[in-house]
């Protein structure tokens, strides 16, 4: 059992198997240096709820094929659920899972963003992430220019 | 955390995942997402991504002017769907010229466009960009030089000597470069000449080949590349049947392979990753994929497919994960369902005459030497 830790002193109990999804915990677990309690200086309470939910959802299915594991269509179908998310609590899972280094979470979230900018036009794009136009005038035209028949 | 906070290294994550276009609209929104896409290590690296080694489209070049390129948009893309027709561009404005040009091969998602007085264009289609090759000044001409036009088995000929002439186009991975190749068989003895354009050092140069055993013939001028070497079918000194010459852009050198078609109808084709032989005249009957690359014994058969939609005549271009397959005629580019014996998606055009098809991937490779 290994125990989690926080940034704002919420702490999480962990199976083994659960714990080495996560491949920072795992390296510590690995090199000896993992204590009773892990800090997670940089991931916040409710985010690193959000994480572990994911770990244990995707270790069942890596597991024996057992009674308890999850078809491909249905763990698609959860993760489908999983990223219903606000702009901020997305952002913060990004951010958590590279530094967890939990790759297919990382993964998922990343083709989240990747959707939500397809097919849109950079004004859009801009609109929906609030990003700052930072191009002059001059720059922008001819950017656009450049790039012109991407917008037929 | 918001968008224009990520590290830099999450946004490229990001980005990678993206197609062409939309790749394009992205630059346009900040000067940070304009500067990770145009790196050159980002084209590579999008390059190299399974969703863009997914991303097949198909090239169809309208003969009846050979001036339309129409680009079949998504033969197989992220979800699995045909897309619609796109008419890109008019070749001229490519070729620069008004002689007839043919799309020689495709590589990394550029096209290399050939024309009959050996000017060739390495294209783009989906970033626009094109780049004119200088003149191969190495290049035989004829004696007489007012006309020639390259034909398959028929070469042209200097100081009386038949020439065999061949073509091939495609990636050298040991020196990071791309090569177009211009190959000659002398009719007089056991040599052929090379001449290799690379990109890189955006030049010619000229290399003699010296035939270790017998002398093989190329059938069919337009080289297929994949695994580092454009490939051949060619007619064996040594055997009744038909072989293919392979040419190894690093190693530079040729080799031999069996094909298990045993006449000369036998064509190649290259489709993500794998080699294809079929018979040019039983193309439902006889197709066979090299499943291990270079490995003889690997060549499988596909099955016929259970139906096709007869009276209708159409070209089988590719078997879709077993269940489709892609098929054109004058009218239409159609995704068949041969289990189901139904049209799955069509796209109709007006006026079409196929005179050449290419599968190209799409990709941000630049055409020209950096």
């Amino acid at each position: 059992m290994i125990t989690l830790r926080s940034s704002d002193g919420e702490t999480f109990d962990l199976d083994e198997v659960v714990a080495v999804e996560l491949q920072t915990i795992k390296n510590m677990m690995e090199d000896g240096c993992a204590e009773s309690v892990i800090p997670v200086p940089n991931v916040e309470g409710k985010i690193l709820a959000k994480v572990i939910e994911y770990c244990k959802k995707h270790v069942k299915s890596t597991a024996k094929a057992e009674e308890h594991a999850l078809s491909d269509a249905d763990l698609k179908a959860w993760d489908s659920d999983f990223i219903k998310l606000d702009q901020a609590t997305l952002f913060d899972l990004i951010m958590a899972a590279n530094y967890l280094d939990i790759k297919s979470l990382l993964d998922l979230l990343c083709q989240t963003v990747a959707n939500m900018i397809k097919g849109k036009s950079p004004e859009e794009i801009r609109q929906i992430f609030n990003i700052k136009n930072d191009f002059t005038p001059e720059e922008e035209q001819e950017i656009r220019r450049e790039n012109q028949w991407a917008f037929q | 955390m918001d968008m224009e906070n990520l590290p830099r290294e999450i946004i490229e994550d990001i980005l990678l995942r993206l197609p062409v276009k939309s790749l394009k609209r992205s630059k346009c929104v900040c000067k940070k997402w304009c500067s990770i896409i145009s790196q050159p290590q980002f084209a590579k690296i999008h390059l190299h991504r399974p969703q863009t080694q997914a991303r097949t489209r198909l090239c169809i070049v309208n003969s009846e002017e050979r001036s339309d390129i129409n680009v079949v948009s998504n033969v197989n893309d992220d979800n699995g769907e045909l897309l619609d027709l796109d008419c890109l561009t008019d070749i001229k404005n490519v070729m620069n010229s008004t002689k007839q040009g043919y799309i020689l091969d495709s590589c990394d998602g550029l096209l290399c466009l050939v024309d009959s007085y050996n000017h060739a264009v390495l294209w783009n289609p989906f970033t626009r960009q094109y780049n004119h090759l200088p003149i191969n000044h190495h290049h035989v001409y004829r004696r007489n030089s007012d006309y020639f036009r390259i034909e398959p088995g028929v070469g042209y000929f200097v100081d009386g000597y038949k020439i065999e002439n061949f073509y091939g186009f495609g990636y050298d991975s040991c020196s990071d470069d791309y090569k177009l190749i211009t190959g000659y068989f002398w009719d007089y003895d056991n040599n052929s000449r090379i001449d290799v354009f690379s990109l890189k050092s955006n030049d010619w140069r000229s290399i003699t080949i010296h035939s270790e055993k017998h002398h093989a013939t190329i059938l069919y001028e337009k080289g297929v590349f994949l695994h580092g070497a454009a490939h051949w079918i060619a007619a064996s000194s040594s055997s009744a049947n038909p072989i293919i010459l392979a040419f190894d852009f690093e190693e530079e050198r040729f080799k031999e392979m069996a094909i298990p078609i045993k006449n000369y109808e036998a064509r190649l084709q290259a489709i993500e990753g794998h080699l294809y032989v079929y018979d040019d005249k039983e193309y439902l009957k006889e197709r066979w994929v090299m499943k291990d690359y270079g490995v003889e014994e690997s060549w499988t058969k596909m099955a016929s497919p259970n139906s096709y939609p007869y009276p209708c005549k159409y070209q089988l271009l590719d078997f879709l994960n077993n269940q489709h397959l892609l098929l054109i005629n004058d009218e239409k580019v159609v995704l068949w369902d041969h289990k189901e014996n139904k049209e799955y998606n069509a796209m109709t055009y007006e006026k079409l005459l196929i005179s050449e098809i290419t599968f190209f991937t799409e990709t941000l490779v630049s055409p020209h030497s950096c």
